[in-house]
């Protein structure tokens, strides 16, 4: 089965900053694929340049094939949430959620099934404006899960959440990528990656390593993921 | 990632408009600045008219002509519908709602043309009522309007005018970004700078949008007014090259 995302030799130069510099890397269906770097590496930015936030300056990043901005409705095949504000801060979290179904073209019944999916239900009256930060995430992610995509792309979507929230996060994505979906994550929490991906990609403007969770570890003879995650990008300092 | 003005603007007047066009006038209704835009608007407008009024008793103008002078205040809605354009695009800056936007509809050019769309048709309404307010302002002052051809006219023409003056609003938006900085630019520009213009260089003055503004009202004060032809023309022109000019500078900025 072809990958659902493709990233080749992407790369993002700001005046004389190399902030991405030819990250190439695949996220397969069925499959929970994580990127990881320190902050600064170029995990944001290679997220937006794969959604069509931002324009690369050199490479390319495939959907299914097709890049974002092509794709006839985007939203529908990649739920896409990122660190930015979910919607307008004088709406309430029902009504951007109904405005998004009404954007995707789907009912707005679609909004209510995914107020519980995310546990917004009791929060669904209340403004933008007065959500907490966990409560901002989980509406993003609400947005994302809309147009019933079969593919995830998330930055850093467990920053705010609380205990249950990770441990609900983690059940999801997992059972998101067993049902046959792909996921893109970024994340600082390398314990929930250890626990939540199949495959890792350590970014520090490059790509340091990609491959399977497992392999890295046993690579850099380490027993934890944050062990080995220190141990590429610590060989790399020294050999700068 | 390309996204070429012709495939942005054409496929945005294409198919599936519809949905882009509502989630634009939920957002524009969410907050509470048309609102306020508006009710300001028709304030100064109800203003307008009657210092009017009392300049038509001082000259003891009468009949059309006084009623002519006071609705014609209505014209100052244009002000107003170019702000109400404008908060469209710098709502999206101010809030950092560019992103969830642009994940809905990646396509630059159909969000643009959605918004150009949103303006122009909360603009009829905004000169609807500026009319309706000015021509109220002329009956209470006991110079109502009988609607010959040239009363039906200005009314029409204020409408005309308030309605393209949205989408201008709207790349005006997009070229200046913040929103404070945007609604000076317009009342400043508008209100001030060009009306100095229009007056001190009359024969370069009509050619600016309030020039050929003025020239579709017929205003006694433009010496040198253009056809009307050719006075939409030239707002249409504005417009045009206006919202290229933005869509030009937005179709690789960075989503906020």
């Amino acid at each position: 089965m072809d990958p659902t995302i493709v990233c080749k030799d992407l790369t993002k130069v700001y005046g004389s900053r190399r902030v991405v510099d030819e990250v190439s890397f695949q996220v397969p269906a069925g499959s929970v694929t994580a990127l990881v770097g320190r902050n600064g590496s170029g995990k944001s930015t290679t997220l937006r340049m794969l959604l069509g936030l931002t324009a690369p300056t050199a490479g390319t990043a495939l959907i299914n094939g097709v890049p974002y901005r092509d794709l006839p409705a985007p939203a529908r095949v990649v739920g896409a949430a990122t660190t930015d504000v979910p919607g307008h801060p004088a709406l309430t979290v029902r009504a951007q959620l109904r405005l998004v179904a009404r954007s995707l073209g789907m009912p707005v019944t679609a909004a209510d099934g995914v107020l519980e999916t995310v546990d917004l239900t009791d929060a669904a009256h209340r403004k933008i404006s007065a959500l907490s930060l966990g409560m901002r995430q989980r509406l993003s992610l609400g947005c994302a899960l809309i147009g019933a995509p079969r593919a995830l792309v998330l930055d850093e979507p467990a920053n705010g959440l609380d205990p249950d929230g990770i441990r609900w996060l983690r059940a999801f994505l997992r059972a998101f990528a067993d049902g046959g979906g792909a996921v893109l994550v970024s994340s600082h929490s390398l314990d929930e990656i250890e626990k939540t991906a199949d495959d890792v990609v350590v970014l520090s403007h490059r790509v340091r390593y990609a491959g399977t969770v497992s392999a890295l570890m046993a690579h850099e003879h380490q027993a934890s993921l944050e062990d080995a995650f220190h141990s590429v990008l610590d060989r790399e300092a020294a050999a700068v | 990632m390309s996204d070429g003005m012709s495939s942005g603007m054409s496929s945005g007047m294409s198919s599936g408009m519809s949905s882009e066009l509502a989630s634009e006038f939920r957002k524009l209704w969410a907050g509470r600045g048309l609102l306020y835009t508006v009710a300001i608007g028709l304030g100064l407008i109800a203003m307008a008219g009657y210092g009017t009024i009392q300049t038509v008793n001082d000259q003891g103008t009468t009949g059309a002509d006084a009623a002519e002078q006071i609705v014609r205040q209505g014209f100052a809605g244009l002000l107003f519908a170019t702000v109400a354009g404008s908060l469209l695009v710098t709502g999206e800056y101010r809030h950092r709602t560019w992103t969830r936007t642009y994940l809905i509809t990646p396509r630059r050019g159909r969000v643009l043309a959605a918004k150009a769309l949103v303006a122009f048709l909360v603009g009829i309404p905004v000169g609807v009522l500026s009319v309706l307010t000015s021509t109220l302002v002329a009956v209470l002052g006991g110079h109502a309007p009988t609607y010959t051809g040239d009363m039906i006219r200005l009314n029409a023409m204020i409408v005309v005018i308030s309605a393209l003056a949205g989408p201008w609003g709207v790349a005006l938006g997009y070229l200046i970004r913040n929103q404070v900085a945007t609604v000076i630019a317009i009342v400043a520009y508008t209100s001030g700078i060009e009306a100095v213009l229009i007056v001190a260089a009359p024969s370069f003055g009509r050619f600016l949008p309030g020039g050929a503004q003025l020239s579709l009202l017929h205003d006694p004060e433009l010496t040198m007014p253009l056809q009307a032809w050719a006075a939409v023309a030239v707002l249409l022109g504005y417009v045009a090259v206006a919202l290229v000019c933005a869509l030009r500078r937005e179709r690789t900025a960075e989503a906020l």
